[in-house]
């Protein structure tokens, strides 16, 4: 049973991949679109050799990786804090909640041209952003992970008479990881958003930088070659930080 | 030092969000003695669980008092030990690292007296090879195996247990019932013991109430006698135990 379910999904996997490739085929050899809006799959992948293999886009993968890291650990780290005060501070909590909801709702990456503007074009507006989208799936769930602890794991530390610090050590802290590490892989995808578009703002490098470039200069192949080179790259994260936070993960 | 419990009088009234009252459970009176094994049987939502909870110190008694020891209860109180409805175990503990949390806790023994106690119940209720294991990887009759040995670890004065064996089957559950008698036969240890099951109640008990709903109430008292203290499975062919089993049943009956 399970391995015919895994042939049936290698299927569904492969054969999507070929309809795709083979739609992209027909389409540039029937000439039905321009090739300035699609460019022929094999110019994409000679992009693609070029930028990333023969190391002309290296420097730009690194500035767009490492504004994307710093976003997330700067952001990670603020949200674990600031959520666990307000898990435990109740009237910190509702009396600041308007002003979170205000600023999570806020689309951020429209102050990134005042960011810009304020800090100039390098690494510090785009580490920003990046931390900005990054906060939020974090703070949710550590706050969730402190305060929807299951009813009855409380009454049994009370009957125990845990105090606050063994309740904390014991339940809420374990019970706040299990909640924040599943969000880590969505933050890290959200702060390389964050750089992205902090970057198509305005940057002197990273790969935001190179679509606008070969954007403006016409070079649709390499432009799909980046946005090619984004999807793994975001890929690539996911599954390190996965693989990352496997132990920390309950068995459940 | 067995403890005996005191219910004066105790009852209690829910004030739900709406502002309506439900009265969960009638003024009850009822002393139990120090090493006395009391079984509590009632069908659904006829507050077993509140007034087991109240005497745990768990949820405010409406009116009346609880006394355990010579404390009244206003708090838990670390000689009492609850095993719930539910296994309760913490999810990324194992199930020896689970037994051991209320040792970790509460410190009354040495870390190397509990494991090696916490090992052998396991071992008796036939957890050993799974002691490493996490709770999701058990079954629910197994959680709650280890939740049982989990209240023992921490050698409890009383033991309130709430319903602990509805999730097994009926050869798991006969099987822990006589490992129950055991242990209490053996440690003296006041246990009251919710259930559905009258026979269950009659297996074990030294006394079994038998309790009703709407309004909740505790209606009337049975003593089992005759039988030994360590209860063995002979009994449960026994034409005494079928005879108290009619005698509850016929209680049960009176109160509707
Ligand atoms: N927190 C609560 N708020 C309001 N009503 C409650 C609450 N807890 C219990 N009750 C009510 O009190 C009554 C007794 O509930 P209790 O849980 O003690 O029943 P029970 O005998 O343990 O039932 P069961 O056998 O199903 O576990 C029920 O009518 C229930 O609806
Ligand atoms: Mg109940």
């Amino acid at each position: 049973m399970s391995k015919r379910g895994n042939h049936g999904v290698t299927l569904v996997f492969a054969g999507t991949l070929i309809l795709i490739l083979a739609a992209w085929v027909a389409l540039v050899e029937l000439e039905a679109i321009s090739r300035l809006i699609l460019p022929a799959p094999l110019a994409v992948a000679n992009a693609f050799i070029t930028g990333v293999f023969h190391g002309v886009w290296l420097n730009d993968i690194f500035v767009t990786l490492e504004e994307a890291v710093l976003g997330f650990l700067a952001g990670g780290i603020v949200a674990v804090v600031i959520g666990a005060i307000f898990a435990y501070m109740a009237t910190l909590r509702r009396g600041l909640y308007p002003f979170i909801l205000a600023f999570q709702t806020f689309p951020k990456i429209a102050i990134a041209p005042l960011l810009l503007a304020w800090l100039g074009y390098g690494l510090a507006p785009k580490v920003i952003i990046a931390a900005m989208l990054a906060f939020f799936p974090i703070f949710t769930n550590t706050l969730a992970g402190f305060l929807e602890v299951d009813p009855a794991m409380v009454d049994l530390l009370h009957s125990m008479r845990a105090s606050p610090l063994q309740e904390l050590r014991y339940l809420r802290g374990p019970n706040a990881v299990a909640f924040i590490v599943p969000s880590f892989d969505v933050a890290l995808v959200m702060a390389l958003l964050g750089a992205i578009a902090a970057e198509l703002a305005g940057a002197q490098a990273g790969l935001g930088n190179v679509i606008q470039q070969r954007t403006f200069l016409g070079d649709t192949p390499a432009v799909y070659a980046v946005l090619l080179l984004l999807a793994l790259l975001g890929l690539a994260l996911k599954l390190l930080i996965g693989f990352g936070t496997r132990r920390l993960r309950p068995a459940a | 030092m067995p403890l005996d419990i005191d219910i004066d009088g105790a009852s209690k009234t829910f004030i739900t969000a709406t502002d309506t009252h439900v009265h969960a459970l009638e003024p009850v009176h009822l002393k139990i003695a120090p090493g006395e094994f009391l079984s509590l049987v009632g069908p659904s939502g006829c507050g077993k669980t509140t007034l087991l909870r109240m005497i745990a110190g768990l949820l405010d008694i409406t009116s009346g008092t609880i006394r355990v020891g010579a404390q009244t209860v206003t708090q838990p109180d670390r000689r009492v030990s609850v095993v719930f409805q539910k296994p309760t175990l913490l999810p990324w503990r194992t199930i020896l690292e689970n037994c051991l949390l209320p040792n970790l806790i509460m410190h009354t023994r040495t870390p190397a007296d509990a494991r090696a106690d916490a090992e052998r119940l396991l071992g008796l209720t036939g957890l050993l090879a799974f002691r490493d294991r996490y709770p999701a990887e058990l079954s629910g009759g197994m959680q709650q195996r280890a939740a049982i040995v989990r209240a023992l670890v921490s050698q409890p004065e009383i033991l309130l247990m709430d319903e602990p064996f509805s999730a097994l089957d009926e050869f798991t559950r006969e099987n822990l019932n006589e490992e129950l008698s055991k242990i209490q036969a053996r440690t003296k240890t006041t246990i009251v013991f919710v259930t559905h099951n009258i026979g269950e109640a009659v297996f074990l008990s030294h006394r079994v109430g038998v309790m009703a709903p709407r309004p909740g109430r505790l209606g009337a008292l049975i003593d089992i006698t005759g039988f030994p203290a360590e209860r063995d499975a002979a009994i449960r062919k026994s034409p005494a135990y079928f005879a108290k089993i009619a005698e509850t049943r016929a209680a049960f009956e009176a109160l509707l």
